[in-house]
């Protein structure tokens, strides 16, 4: 009989142990948007790929209508509308991850369509585009100098535009900087001359 | 009675088995994307030139340097105080125990901000916190701290201002005394042995 009991007991507590633990899976949310990519694969990644297009190679082929590229702009509707890239889509930066954004990247990315995103600068770029790597999209370029270089080329006769440079030194730090250390206490000391107070005459008064 | 307890433990030991196979939550700390969206969106991880070149004549304890340059770039020149965590070295151990200091503002920066905005995204997503990364990285520090450059005439106030705040950022960072308006030589006065003249004395 005694036996019997300890029977029971234990088929409550494992069912109760069950439970909990279905009730634990079936709580606990799955994150909709998931890393494709862990850091260790971004970082190997980054070494790799040819992730920046110069605005030249874009403003040619925009004028020989060649839809080699779909456009991407992150800037706001508002700048969006004043001036973009012919044929290019308005993503907002912080709109990226929305269910339609994101299927549109898909699509992009299913039928291997190289993407070019652009905001008004690179490094306004940089994070979005890095985050977008991150899910797995590796099929994205940045537009180098972004809307404000590219706006500012001549798009009938596109040439190679100056300055552009993408994470080249534009300075030899090292000359202008010298070594980093403070203590270079050289100077020399002015000599100081010291000026001697001449008195003069004073009137005095006799009583 | 043998076989309700068999029953028993191969149903525990079945969900066991399930658990071992669920994906793991390798990083408690991981943002998720939408909240690295929201951050990135932010801006608030860029330290200015200006600010960072305080910091470091202010000899702010708290500032972490890190040169994400490759290697070979960052033994010709670094900032006071940085280390170099190239890139690709970024998950190594030793990189980890940087950022496993406490109290630290970590501070990246390269050539441009591209690098360091990269490096940025990668490890604010593993949950480290107080990340920055320097405006316009070192190329814009040549122009505003080394090599700082006169406003025009027409500028406000501040822009002087700044403007000498940045001299005075460039002298101690260049260790030279160029661009200071040489001062003229005082004059040589020539000493005069005290002659003491005769000084009307008033009579009673």
């Amino acid at each position: 009989m005694k036996e019997f009991s300890n029977n029971k007991g234990l088929i409550t507590a494992s069912a109760i142990f069950v439970a909990v633990i279905i009730i634990g899976l079936l709580t606990t949310r799955k994150p909709e948007i998931d890393y494709r990519f862990t850091p260790g694969q971004t970082i190997e990644t980054l070494q790799n790929l040819k992730y920046f297009i110069s605005p030249v190679e874009v403003a040619k082929s925009v004028k020989a209508n060649e839809n080699q590229f779909v456009y991407i702009d992150l800037r706001s509707p508002y700048d969006f509308n004043k001036g973009n890239i012919q044929g290019s889509v308005n993503i907002p930066a912080n709109r990226i991850l929305e269910k339609e954004s994101l299927s549109f990247f898909e699509a992009l990315a299913a039928r291997s369509a190289t993407v070019v995103i652009y905001d008004a600068d690179q490094s306004l770029t940089t994070g979005p585009w890095m985050l977008l790597l991150q899910l797995g999209f590796n099929n994205i370029k940045i537009l180098q100098g972004g809307w404000n270089i590219y706006s500012a080329l001549n798009q009938q006769n596109p040439a190679q535009y100056p300055g552009l440079s993408a994470e080249t030194p534009k300075y030899d730090y090292a000359a202008i900087g010298k070594s980093m250390t403070p203590e270079t206490s050289t100077e020399k000391k002015e000599e100081i001359v010291p000026k001697k107070k001449v008195k003069t005459a004073q009137v005095e008064g006799g009583c | 009675m043998n076989k309700t307890y068999i029953i028993l433990a191969s149903v525990l030991v079945l969900l066991g088995i399930g658990l071992v196979f669920l994906k793991a939550n390798t990083n408690k700390d991981e943002l998720n994307p939408e909240k690295l969206l929201t951050e990135i969106n932010e801006n608030t991880r860029y330290i200015s030139t200006d600010e960072l070149a305080k910091r470091i004549i202010e000899s702010d304890p708290s500032v972490q340097l890190i040169d994400v340059r490759p290697a070979k770039e960052a033994s010709k020149f670094m900032l006071q105080g940085a280390i170099n965590i190239p890139l690709a070295d970024l998950l190594n151990e030793d990189s980890q125990a940087v950022f496993g200091q406490d109290g630290k503002d970590f501070i990246f920066y390269s050539n441009d901000d591209i690098f360091a905005n990269q490096a940025w995204t990668i490890t604010r997503r593993l949950g480290i916190k107080n990340l920055h990364v320097l405006k316009g990285g070192l190329n814009y520090w040549a122009e505003t701290i080394l090599q700082p450059v006169a406003p025009a005439a027409t500028e406000p106030q501040e822009a002087f201002d700044l403007y000498q705040a940045r001299l005075g950022a460039s002298q101690f960072f260049t260790g030279a005394t160029l661009e200071v308006k040489k001062s003229e030589p005082l004059e040589k006065i020539d000493l005069k042995p005290k002659t003491k003249t005769k000084q009307v004395e008033g009579g009673c």
